[in-house]
């Protein structure tokens, strides 16, 4: 299936300032695509000039074979975009934002109305469509600017740092929405400093650090590129491990950590592993209370592969 | 054209709902002008204190005074000169007058009143100045009238006191030549008396001689011997007195032609000054005192200072209520979250410019069409000038907001940009006629000022309110207009784009 979106030899600076390295992007449709990697690695700049915000150095974007730059009004009315900022008129009530930004995209009048109600529910701010966008709270005023950028039905979404600033509760609800939209055959693309979310939601992950991309696939294939060994999770009811580090230690055993009232072992061969531990624990006068097995998780690849890249994140 | 009116509808709800700036920018200007109307509709200076001194006041000092006062200026007399001057200095008086000691009018006085000012007022000095040189004048002229009169009066009576002696210098000169005459007349009848023997007496003397021979009678004869001895004597008298008489006669004719002569010159005289009185052809003191007036015309009525101001004051609020609005607007929409999403938006940047610059001109045009509805209520009669003075303010507003709105693109915060719009609008008040005259900035300078946009406009606006001519008249500040509007045009959309990303560009670099 050829990429909704091709990223091709994209680099951008800023003056002195390179903020952007070469990427290579190929976006699937229908997908969640995240782009994630620490604050100031280049990602929203990496959004805004896949957008035409920002004209790059070098290299081009094509939205459906189609080039950004010959085609950019075909391309803005296909494409919907939200940012961390919630890009919206504080002085506008949320049906006012909608009916403005869906005229600016051409939406006709026969429909904006529908459109306007429809978008309202989808992001549930039924209750707040004629309040002032300044008088939301901040989860309601992040859904008003993805409903502004859904108004015109965009066949993709993009959505920076969506669920920043915003607590745990909020963050849910609105990735709970992006789930919704890309359940609409939207496609999305997305990005977050927040690994585990983007670990979460993503269907396909890149991996920007200082500029560059240095990891791009599913969050299994990322994965696997990066470890072949699983993380067993054990807690005990009695939290004494050095018996049962002494029966379980074999060649496929390549780390075992004490972590006070858990036991972390890293093995290439989860199964065997297991098996050891529970007729161990069997023998013994013990029980489980909780045990896992774990693959890697993107944090770690992440910060394996900053390690492997040589580089200190910029801002840090 | 949806979008259009979109945008629009979306920028004002904007500023309306924006209570502070729903109050400055849109009913700022409003208050403003109904404030300076009402304080300047008027066309009297009130409450301008004149300090005055002079070591001693008489009548003459006081009738000036007192005319200054009578024309609601309000009089302090101080103690010493350099407090007089120093008032002015501290602002106490608008202006010092110091009068002369025993102000006189006589050839030896010092009549020279000085009059202090301070020329940091310029505008104001000017008028009362001008004012108060006026009031002393008058009394000056008062006082050179009454001189004059007296000297016109004392000509007057001469004239007719010499005309009425010419009679009298006539018939003396008459009367000389008569006794002239007469003179000659009795020269020729002495020098033709004859007393020789030749003539009767010697016939006398011969006939007695004859009778001596012919009679005896001695006595007889000897009574007329006597009688020839007596008539002798008396002829040898007489022949005396002619002699005498003819002697005498010359020098009295002499005399006699040289008072006639000085009787001519006293007539001619006494008529060279008849006529020479009879030449001044003014005679009138009015005249005589002032041969030259000057009369100031007003070329339209009497009007308050409002309608002076009026074109000025609209320029000023049209200058800085655009400036200001159309920058506020612009940076406003700039620094906005959402103008991402604008830009973003399948919209071309010329629809967002439009849109900006029809808001304004919407706003600033409401305004005025307010203020001048206020005026065509005080003024019925500028109704006719209605379309000059709309198709004016369009332009002119057009410009302002342009510039304003190239200030907006320029600067990355509110505080900037205002401070922005309004020293700029300062530098195009500075520079034109409002502070200071433009008559009073070097040649080279005041070319430059010709093409400043405020002065263009406030001669347009001056030419249609104050003079009522239409827009031809103003044509040369219609070009200079127009090439602004272009420029600013061209500018605009070169800085629309790069204005927006460089206020990105620093966003990302101080995020």
């Amino acid at each position: 299936m050829p990429a909704q979106i091709e990223v091709k030899n994209i680099s951008k600076s800023f003056g002195k300032h390179e903020v952007l390295k070469d990427i290579n992007l190929e976006i699937p449709a229908k997908k969640i695509f995240g782009i994630i990697g620490p604050s100031g690695c280049g990602k929203t700049t990496l959004l805004k000039t896949m957008i035409g915000f920002w004209e790059p150095d070098s290299g081009e974007v094509k939205y459906e074979t189609r080039n950004l730059k010959e085609h950019s009004n075909y391309i803005r009315q296909i494409v919907g975009f939200a940012t961390q900022e919630n890009c919206v008129y504080p002085k506008l009530t949320v049906r006012e934002n909608l009916e403005y930004f869906g005229t600016l995209s051409n939406v006709p009048r026969s429909t904006l109305k529908s459109n306007i109600d429809k978008v309202i529910r989808f992001v549930r701010l039924e209750d707040s469509s004629d309040e002032l966008a300044e008088n939301l709270s901040g989860g309601m005023q992040r859904r008003l600017d993805i409903a502004c950028s859904l108004i015109h039905k965009p066949r993709i979404l993009i959505l920076d740092e969506p669920t920043e600033d915003l607590d745990p509760l909020l963050r849910k609800d609105v990735l709970a929405l992006i789930k919704r939209i890309n359940y609409d055959d939207t496609t999305v693309v997305m990005t977050s400093h927040l690994l585990h979310e983007a670990e979460q939601l993503c269907d396909m992950i890149a991996i920007l650090h200082n500029g560059r991309l240095l990891k791009c696939g599913t969050p299994e294939e990322l994965r696997k590129s990066f470890s072949k060994e699983d993380e067993i999770h054990l807690i005990t009811l009695k939290r004494k491990y050095s018996d049962l580090i002494k029966k379980i230690k074999s060649k496929d055993v390549k780390k075992i950590e004490n972590a006070g009232n858990r036991l972390i072992i890293r093995t290439s061969d989860s199964e065997g592993t297991l098996s050891k531990i529970l007729s161990a624990i069997k023998s013994s006068d013990d029980k489980i209370v909780q045990i896992d097995v774990r693959k890697p998780s993107l944090t770690e690849i992440f910060e394996s592969l900053v390690k492997k890249s040589g580089e200190a994140p910029r801002g840090h | 054209m949806v979008k259009l009116l979109e945008v629009i509808k979306k920028n004002f709800k904007i500023l309306i709902r924006s209570k502070s700036s729903a109050l400055i920018i849109l009913f700022g200007p409003l208050l403003l002008i109904l404030l300076v109307g009402t304080a300047f509709n008027t066309s009297a200076f009130y409450d301008i204190k004149v300090g005055s001194y002079s070591p001693n006041y008489n009548e003459l000092s006081d009738s000036i005074l007192k005319k200054l006062q009578q024309d609601q200026y309000k009089i302090s007399k101080t103690k010493s000169e350099e407090s007089c001057i120093n008032g002015v200095k501290t602002g106490a008086y608008h202006l010092c007058i110091i009068i002369p000691e025993n102000l006189t009018i006589s050839q030896e006085a010092d009549n020279t009143i000085q009059v202090y000012a301070d020329q940091s007022r310029m505008n104001l000095v000017f008028a009362i100045r001008s004012a108060i040189i006026d009031k002393v004048g008058e009394k000056s002229k008062e006082l050179s009238e009454s001189l004059t009169s007296i000297v016109v009066g004392q000509l007057e009576e001469t004239k007719a006191s010499l005309e009425e002696k010419q009679g009298v210098v006539k018939i003396l000169k008459d009367s000389n030549e008569q006794f002239t005459s007469g003179l000659v007349d009795v020269e020729t009848q002495v020098t033709n008396l004859d007393f020789g023997d030749d003539n009767i007496l010697g016939q006398f003397k011969n006939k007695t001689a004859e009778l001596k021979l012919q009679t005896n009678d001695t006595r007889t004869l000897t009574e007329i011997d006597d009688i020839i001895k007596v008539l002798e004597e008396k002829i040898a008298n007489m022949q005396l007195a002619s002699d005498a008489i003819a002697n005498t006669i010359p020098s009295l004719k002499e005399k006699a032609i040289a008072e006639s002569s000085q009787l001519v010159d006293l007539e001619r005289t006494s008529s060279k000054i008849i006529s020479n009185v009879e030449a001044i052809k003014v005679r009138d003191v009015e005249t005589l005192v002032s041969p030259i007036k000057t009369s100031m015309h007003a070329v339209t009525a009497e009007k308050t200072h409002v309608n002076y101001l009026f074109p000025t004051l609209i320029m000023m609020v049209v200058m800085f209520v655009s400036l200001l609005l159309s920058s506020i607007t612009v940076i406003r929409e700039k620094i906005s979250r959402a103008y991402f999403r604008n830009y973003i938006s399948p919209t071309k940047a010329v629809l967002f410019i439009a849109a900006t610059y029809l808001t304004n001109i919407l706003i600033v045009v409401l305004q005025l069409a307010i203020v001048f509805a206020v005026m065509l209520f005080i003024q019925p009669e500028l109704s006719s000038t209605l379309l000059n003075i709309g198709t004016a303010v369009l332009l002119i507003t057009s410009s302002f907001i342009l510039l304003g709105m190239i200030v907006g693109y320029i600067f990355n915060s509110e505080e900037t940009s205002t401070m922005g719009a309004i020293s700029l609008g300062t530098i195009l008040m500075f520079f034109s006629n409002t502070i200071v005259p433009l008559e009073t900035l070097p040649v080279s300078i005041q070319k430059i000022v010709d093409f400043n946009m405020f002065v263009a406009s406030d001669t347009i606006l001056r030419n249609i309110i104050i003079f009522e001519s239409g827009l031809k008249e103003s044509l040369p500040e219609i070009y200079i207009l127009l090439v602004h509007i272009a420029a600013f045009i061209v500018i605009i959309a070169t800085i629309y784009n790069v204005s927006s990303k460089m206020f990105n560009i620093k966003r990302y670099f101080h995020k």
